[in-house]
């Protein structure tokens, strides 16, 4: 039998790649974001005490139970949760844990692969002498697969494949081979890059470069408190959102690492470490780069309106633009610094998100490493290329929602009842401090038991219920309407508009408006419907039809309300790629449940244990 | 956000708020960050075996 030797090689290789699988896109494009959206400076203040009752918490929660399970020789979240109670449903808590990491993986992998491509760019010039609207375009023609922005056919696709060969190499140098001297190389690069851009940032000077206001602007619209947001739960809520995206927890993927520890050394201090790298990349560079930049150059309304399409939209769309104001030497190196500290950050996460599937392959079926990192490399391929060709279609965001989102908060919350309430909190302290370097505040005790799975029913129960424009003020449960985002709003197909059959012959607008225009952009027709509110605001929605296959109901000039015909001709609906990525979702974890079964199985027949 | 609109162009520093809060933040989490870090450095090495490969041919 082949058995799983694999090691670290440093305990600072171990924090290292610990804090290189916290750190991810999240800290630079989400977290800026999520505090311009709910009350600047203030919002830091639900963000730390998330971070104190429910990110430490479960940091100490994952690495000991991790390493509890590493003691049976188990390396993923099934086995390790199955050897804390022997109750079978435990194993298939556990499969969370592997499932979230393979499909996070797969758009994540496709993420990252736009870093290398954007490095690239940045290198080679491509952005200089592109206006705005040029920038933002060249994203949305690299993200439709089928066109080219450098002459590569399939270019998207070819730097996913690199990407992911990239990551599938590394892993198969293993733990200390390849994984650790990635995170050696990558955190302070990333952290080197980090300083670099956010100094940028600061000092930049209204009239200097073409920018209109100084760095300190956006730093000062980023950092002033709006202390009344603290009464709304939106704000808490959104805090503690961050607080799991940005550390990595309900994901399996720190048990896994974790696993490879010995009882007696430490686990407090290391998480404790990790945990706060974390943080400082967070608060101290995150905080600093894209927001100060960006209104630098855009001004406070603009990037307010850009935050609204999310972190990702104004790194990929806006950020190029404003480096090329710098001059082709210093743009082709701010570029090669924020693309590449995201790529750094990116695969340090990546890198972990492989393991506990790798893990489990070497435990239960005697893969060796190679093997598992090939399959591993596989599956995400096969996994993200749906996300690839139907970007647009929404399949991305399916996978984000379901495995990166609900699924985290699930398992979380069921692996704080198993630590705290199953396994005991007697035994779950005694494997806390066992070798601690670093004395834990014996409040933890008690934080742990109770007030963390209070806050994750709380944070669970704020995303099944998550009211329409986040008003939590009126608890009528007869006028409660879902927000669109709420698990219930999304099962409920909420916002999917007029187009709700998977298959239809006729498409219906989606917003009301004048018919602007009908143009061919990338070899594709579209036709735009813009609306004026009263205050003069022009808001536009394009919809791409074939003119060889639709006929389209409507003139240039004319008016369209919501809901009416807009063309005919055979339609397949975005919600029909929603079910199916739903679908798919679903059967990859029913597939990890039934090897989960089958290698259970395979322990009783060999006569191996199952329950330890 | 009050007071985040009032700073235009030209304006040199941050609204005092802000600033005292930004500053606090930064600097305990630095000092934080920099402490565990250190702590982690200094430790002693616990006796063999331990976890790591690398320390495996140091005699303690």
């Amino acid at each position: 039998m082949v058995k799983n030797t694999e090691a670290w090689g440093s305990r600072v290789g171990l924090v290292l790649a610990m804090a290189g699988n916290a750190v991810g896109f999240g800290n630079f494009l989400r977290f800026p974001v999520q505090a311009v959206q709910n009350g600047g400076g203030a919002f830091i203040i639900p963000y730390l005490v998330s971070f104190l009752i429910l990110g430490i918490p479960l940091l100490m929660i994952e690495w000991s139970s991790g390493r509890f399970g590493g003691q049976f020789g188990h390396h993923s979240t099934p086995f390790i949760m199955g050897s804390m109670d022997k109750r079978w449903i435990w194993k298939y808590v556990g499969v969370f844990g592997i499932f979230s990491n393979i499909a996070i993986a797969s758009y994540y992998c496709y993420l990252e692969s736009w870093t290398i491509s954007y490095i690239f760019h940045s290198l080679f010039g491509t952005f200089n002498g592109m206006s705005q609207f040029e920038v933002a375009g060249f994203f949305s023609n690299y993200l439709d697969v089928t066109t080219s922005t450098t002459g590569i056919p399939y270019e998207a696709l070819i730097f996913f494949i690199l990407c992911l060969a990239l990551n599938t190499w590394i892993l198969s140098r293993g733990l200390s081979g390849g994984i650790e001297k990635v995170a050696k190389i990558g955190v302070p690069m990333l952290i080197i890059f980090g300083i670099f851009l956010a100094y940028r940032g600061i000092t930049l000077k209204a009239g200097e470069d073409g920018a209109v206001y100084d760095g300190v602007v956006g730093l000062n619209f980023l950092w002033t408190p709006d202390y009344s947001s603290l009464a709304n739960p939106k704000v808490w809520l959104a805090a503690a959102g961050q607080i799991f995206f940005t550390l990595s927890v309900g994901m399996g993927s720190i048990q896994c690492y974790a696993s490879y520890l010995k009882k007696r050394d430490d686990i407090a201090l290391n998480a404790m470490s990790a945990g706060w790298m974390n943080e400082f990349v967070e608060i101290v560079l995150g905080s600093a780069v894209i927001i100060p930049i960006a209104i630098g150059y855009l001004g406070i309304d603009k990037v307010v309106e850009l935050t609204g399409i999310g972190g990702l939209g104004l790194g990929f769309r806006t950020m190029p633009y404003l480096f090329e104001q710098w001059g082709p030497i210093l743009s082709a190196l701010a570029g090669v610094s924020f693309f590449g500290l995201l790529f750094f950050a990116g695969i340090t996460s990546s890198l972990a998100m492989g393991t506990p599937g790798m893990g489990f392959m070497m435990d239960e079926f005697n893969w060796s490493r190679k093997k598992a990192a090939i399959g591993f490399g596989t599956v995400i391929f096969l996994l993200g290329l749906p996300t690839i060709f139907f970007f647009a279609e929404g399949v991305f965001d399916e996978y984000d929602y379901w495995a990166g989102t609900v699924s985290l908060v699930v398992f979380a919350l069921l692996e704080a009842v198993l630590f705290s309430w199953v396994f005991g909190m007697d035994k779950g302290w005694r494997e806390i401090t066992a070798g601690a370097d670093v004395r834990i505040p014996l409040i933890y005790r008690f934080i742990i038991k109770y007030v963390t799975p209070v806050v994750l029913i709380l944070v669970f129960t704020g995303a099944l219920i998550r009211p329409v424009n986040d008003d939590w003020s009126n608890l009528n449960p007869r006028e409660w309407e879902f927000h669109n985002e709420s698990i219930i709003g999304q099962l409920q197909h909420k916002g999917i508009g007029p187009n709700s059959e998977w298959f239809a012959n006729e498409f219906y607008a989606e917003n009301s408006g004048v018919v602007d225009s009908v143009f061919i952009l990338r070899e594709k027709t579209y036709i735009r419907i813009s609306n004026t509110d009263k205050d003069g605001k022009v808001s536009s929605k394009d919809y791409r039809f074939k003119k060889a296959k639709h006929s389209l109901k409507v003139q240039p000039g004319e008016r369209i309300e919501a809901g009416e015909v807009l063309y005919s001709g055979k339609v397949i609906n975005r919600v029909f790629f929603i079910d199916m990525s739903r679908l798919l979702l679903l059967s990859v974890f029913l597939m990890i449940s039934g090897l989960v079964y089958y290698a259970w199985r395979k322990r009783i027949k060999e006569g191996r244990p199952v329950h330890e | 956000m009050p007071g985040a609109n009032e700073l235009k162009r030209g304006d040199l520093f941050m609204n005092s708020s802000a600033l005292f809060l930004m500053i606090t933040v930064q600097v305990i989490v630095t000092i934080l960050t920099g402490w565990f870090f250190y702590k982690v450095l200094v430790s002693r090495p616990k006796e063999e075996p331990d976890s790591f490969s690398e320390n495996d041919d140091l005699v303690r």
